[in-house]
């Protein structure tokens, strides 16, 4: 068996070696022809998988695996495969890797720096999404967090150096309880001590429990599950975990925040899916109103903070945290529709949000400011923009035709079979979405033109590269949505059985 | 009846014993013999005692029980003298010793080293008590020897009155154990005491005064208060050295220590343990936290590492051992060459956080090596401190000490704060005026050599784990 799949998450780093062997302002060139060489070789990937084989609960059933002993006396294992619930990620890491290279086209300070921490960050990611061993993925989780601290605390903008910390602190809280919860779950496996999530999975499915002890009077599995969902949701971010997140972004570079909202976010709801709540299944029926009434708060109260905000990249922020609070109710709902769903708006907000933000660098980098209120009648100056913006935004209210509407569709009718009120409050968040959105439209593009940006050139053709692509994903999305559904439904219903059991 | 093991069986401390005299002795006698340069002969002779550490093998009670010959005291003395060899290195790029008096300098660290292998073999009271002494009154001398820094002479002076407090009270509980139970030797004490005295309070005051001793040279709490202002004051290679091996050489004593409790091990000895490490660990990273001279702040970094590897001796079995000892060459490794990054970087011996503004721009492959050292402290992959911490995590888990482990989690979360503290100024901040390029080949060689270890035994540990497990066995 080729290794394929290794290659696929270690590619990025090779990049970083000749990075320093050759001229500084050749860097990008470097980054954007290893990233758009990994999203090739991911390609094979994406076409050769089986949609049919079902994964998460199955060894078998795991594609382009590879597994060597890694340290043997601990049972660590290097062993990485791809299912239903990795796949649409590895697709939306490389695709968002590419644009973000697009979008970090200006950056000229320390660019071997930047370069490598930004190729370190890719291979982290892709390996997160890859690994089926939990020290595996723990490693790749954590790798990820000094490369971001830089990124966000060098590059970044005035309140860099909080925003950074704010972020590491805030991760590494998360991280080392889930690390803690890891060993106490290998220690405590069903049957033999094993770190293989899959395996553990199938044991859970096939009626074990992790028989640990009471851990502060607290039954094992129920302490475990909530300190995992803890970990999980400072990542999402899922509230009140999440005010680290608008500082994270109005403070990173335009790229950084692409790939924060693209790709780092989803990692977050990857987990609750890959270990969280299928390792613990009974543990999940009992946080299962809480989880749902987080997921209520995060759409409408950020809808509601998303309202309040007049930073565009800020609003765009808080609009983050009401889309992941979907994936989150879609899941908790965890009916075949709902989940899904949940895992269809990962992409989609995946490719969404990264339009977004690529759209505010863009106005960024023209007027340096980003306040609302600051433009005006920029229709006029700039129509392509214009036009570009207005499709992102529908798309993120949810326009029927574009990709947005089909996945908070299915999360919607799947969580309404089981939570009506719950589903019916969340509405509220599309409605709301659908204010915030357009006001802020109407604030920037309608209106009368503002003197200062009279001469506003509109998009160059490297951003036009980053956007197109993105454009292109969300109206084929909003579409054909089951040319991508098809890729994890097996695996996503197969999940649903083992939640409702 | 008379037997030859004491000789042939501490071999390498007989080296050391003659080392010392040299230095001292036969320097002031033998007039010309000082013209010699003493470096070399250090280095050359912690070489050959290494050689003989390698070549012992089995386990050999020596002197009657009052010492024991091991795996176990052979692998830590190993650890001192590549420590020690180190350090010799150190004192090369360090203007504040004198280096005139290099055969003074040479001599105390002789005989500290001494001290410290008596620690690893000690198994008697009475032996444990010479051996903290020994590798104390060094301390306290090579703490004042700082030409550069003024406070040096007062700090020593602290350090000594500290001292002397750590040891009255190590003997008074060790009088107390005396009388308990009539025995000197560890493993005789643990016989008699039993499971009985497990309900007896004074078994617990006994044993809590008794390890005032080596908890003063882990410097964990309450013993810690010498800590910073020592390793502020005292030159920074004696900083670095008395931050890594002292460290160990207490940690391997208080192994020694409770290594034949396993059969009377009860829940109050381990709870007792348990406050101690966590409130060192706690107090350590706190204190670290409004730190802004970088020696100090090392220094309170080192007292909440002490906490860690108390975690290890808490759980008072082999995996806790096992935990410790892997823990041991990744913090050596991340503390020698943090500190030597920073010897390198500092101008004019000024530790002071501020005036390392920016000093990536001027020095930007020893700020690299030295932001390895230090996300490996922090404990974060890839980097070795993280593997360190996590099997010291997982011994605590499986023995069940649930309060424990979260208090060190969010430790770990709290120390993040102060290193990506020390990396923000060096890298974000910006610079304050050009600094000058360090140019020394060899420390910034030795930083490469800390570093890079650093990253290959955070993705691959087998080495340093059937290295861990040489230890493991007593014998």
């Amino acid at each position: 068996m080729s290794h394929i799949l290794s290659w696929v998450v270690f590619l990025p780093l090779l990049a970083i070696p000749i990075l320093f062997a050759i001229p500084r302002e050749k860097g990008k060139w470097v980054a954007l022809v290893f990233t758009v060489a990994d999203l090739i070789i991911g390609l094979p990937v994406v076409m050769g998988f089986d949609r049919t084989l079902v994964g998460v609960s199955d060894p078998n059933g795991m594609q382009f695996a590879e597994k060597f002993s890694w340290i043997p006396s601990l049972g660590v294992e290097y062993n990485i495969g791809v299912d239903g619930v990795s796949i649409t990620m590895i697709l939306l890491t490389l695709i968002i890797g590419v644009l973000a290279v697009l979008a970090s086209w200006k950056v000229e300070t320390f660019t071997r720096g930047y370069w490598s921490m930004f190729l370190l960050l890719q291979t982290a990611m892709l390996g997160v999404f890859v690994s089926l061993d939990l020290i595996l993925f723990f490693i790749f989780w954590e790798i990820m967090l000094f490369p971001m601290y830089f990124l966000i605390g060098i590059w970044g903008g005035p309140r860099r150096v909080y925003a950074a910390i704010k972020f590491f602190l805030y991760t590494l809280l998360g991280g080392i309880g889930m690390l803690l919860c890891f060993i106490a779950m290998w220690y405590y496996a069903p049957g033999e001590r094993t770190w293989d999530m899959i395996e553990m999975v199938q044991r859970v499915a096939a009626g074990g429990h992790f028989d640990g002890p009471m851990i502060f009077g607290v039954e094992f599995s129920k302490m475990i599950f909530v300190v995992l969902f803890i970990g999980f949701a400072i990542k999402v971010p899922i509230f009140p975990f999440h005010t680290w997140l608008p500082d994270a972004h109005v403070e990173a570079p335009t790229a950084i925040s692409v790939i924060l909202a693209g790709v780092l976010l989803k990692m977050g709801t990857y987990g609750f899916i890959r270990i969280n709540f299928t390792m613990f299944p009974d543990a999940f029926i009992w946080f299962r109103d809480v989880l749902v009434i987080l997921a209520v708060i995060n759409i409408v109260y950020g809808a509601l903070c998303a309202l309040a905000q007049t930073d565009l990249k800020k609003m765009i922020a808080y609009s983050s945290v009401s889309h992941m609070g979907f994936i989150l109710l879609g899941i908790a709902a965890a009916t075949p529709q709902g989940i899904n769903g949940a895992m269809l708006q990962m992409f989609n907000h995946g490719t969404i949000t990264a339009m977004l933000f690529l759209l505010v660098g863009v106005v960024y980098d023209r007027a340096h400011h980003r306040q609302i209120n600051g433009f005006g009648g920029l229709a006029s100056v700039t129509p392509v923009y214009a036009a570009l913006t207005s499709v992102a935004f529908m798309a993120a209210i949810g326009l029927p035709g574009l990709s947005g509407f089909i996945s908070e569709l299915l999360v919607l009718s799947g969580s309404f079979q089981v939570y009506q009120t719950a589903t019916i409050i969340s509405g509220l968040g599309i409605i709301l979405g659908a204010g915030y959105m357009l006001w802020a439209y109407q604030r920037v593009f309608f209106g009368k033109v503002n003197e200062k940006y009279q001469s506003m050139a509109d998009v160059n053709v490297v951003e036009l590269a980053s956007l197109l692509p993105l454009l292109v994903i969300i109206v084929y999305l909003g579409i054909f949505p089951n040319h991508l559904i098809v890729f994890f439904e097996a695996s996503m219903n197969h999940v649903s059985e083992l939640l409702l059991r | 009846m008379y037997n030859t093991l004491p000789f042939l069986g501490l071999m390498p401390a007989h080296v050391l014993v003659g080392l010392a005299m040299l230095f001292f002795i036969l320097a002031k006698a033998i007039p010309g013999l000082k013209k010699l340069p003493p470096m070399p002969i250090f280095l050359l002779v912690l070489a050959g005692a290494f050689f003989l550490e390698t070549q012992g093998s089995g386990s050999h009670e020596i002197f009657f029980g009052m010492m024991v010959v091991d795996s176990f005291s052979r692998l830590y003395d190993q650890i001192f003298y590549i420590v020690s060899a180190i350090f010799a290195l150190m004192m090369s790029y360090s203007d504040e010793l004198d280096r005139d008096n290099d055969w003074e300098n040479f001599a105390l660290m002789s005989c500290l080293l001494l001290g410290m292998m008596f620690m690893t073999t000690a198994a008697n009271l009475l032996m444990a008590v010479i051996a903290i002494e020994l590798a104390s009154l060094p301390s306290y001398l090579l703490v004042g020897l700082n030409r550069k820094h003024v406070a040096s002479k007062e700090v020593s002076l602290k350090y000594v009155l500290f001292g002397s407090f750590a040891t009255g009270v190590m003997l008074y509980g060790m009088s107390l154990l005396f009388g308990l139970t009539g025995a000197l030797g560890f493993s005789e004490i643990w016989n008699v005491l039993g499971t009985d005295a497990m309900n007896q309070p004074v078994f617990y005051v006994a044993i809590g005064m008794t390890l005032a001793g080596m908890i003063f040279k882990v410097a964990a709490v309450p013993f810690h208060f010498w800590c910073p202002d020592a390793y502020h004051a005292a030159p920074t290679p004696v900083t670095a050295f008395l931050s890594v091996a002292p460290k160990v050489a207490g940690i391997a004593l208080m192994i020694r220590f409770f290594g034949e409790i396993l059969a009377v091990q009860g829940e109050a000895l381990t709870w007792m343990l348990s406050v101690i490490a966590m409130a060192t660990m706690t107090i350590g990273n706190f204190a670290a936290l409004k730190q802004t001279n970088l020696k100090r702040l090392l220094a309170y970094s080192s007292i909440s590492h002490a906490g860690f590897l108390m975690i290890g001796i808490v759980v008072l079995n082999e995996a806790g051992r096992q935990a410790v000892f892997f823990y041991i060459p990744i913090y050596l490794l991340m503390n020698l060459g943090a500190f030597m990054a920073l010897m390198l970087l500092s101008k004019d011996n000024d530790y002071e956080l501020s005036s390392f503004k920016g000093i990536v721009h001027s020095n930007p492959w020893i700020v690299i090596g030295l932001a390895m050292c230090i996300f490996s402290l922090a404990g974060l992959p890839p980097f070795a401190g993280f593997i360190g911490k996590f099997y010291l995590f997982k011994v605590a888990i499986e023995k069940g000490l649930y309060l424990l482990v979260a208090v060190a989690g969010l430790n770990s979360v709290v120390g993040l704060y102060y290193y990506v503290t020390i990396l923000k100024t060096m890298i974000i901040d910006k610079e304050q005026q050009p600094g000058a390029v360090a140019t020394a080949k060899v420390p910034m060689a030795f930083v490469a050599i800390c570093a890079v270890p650093l990253v290959f035994f955070g993705l691959y540990w087998v080495p340093l784990l059937d290295w861990a497990n040489r230890a493991l066995l007593f014998q």
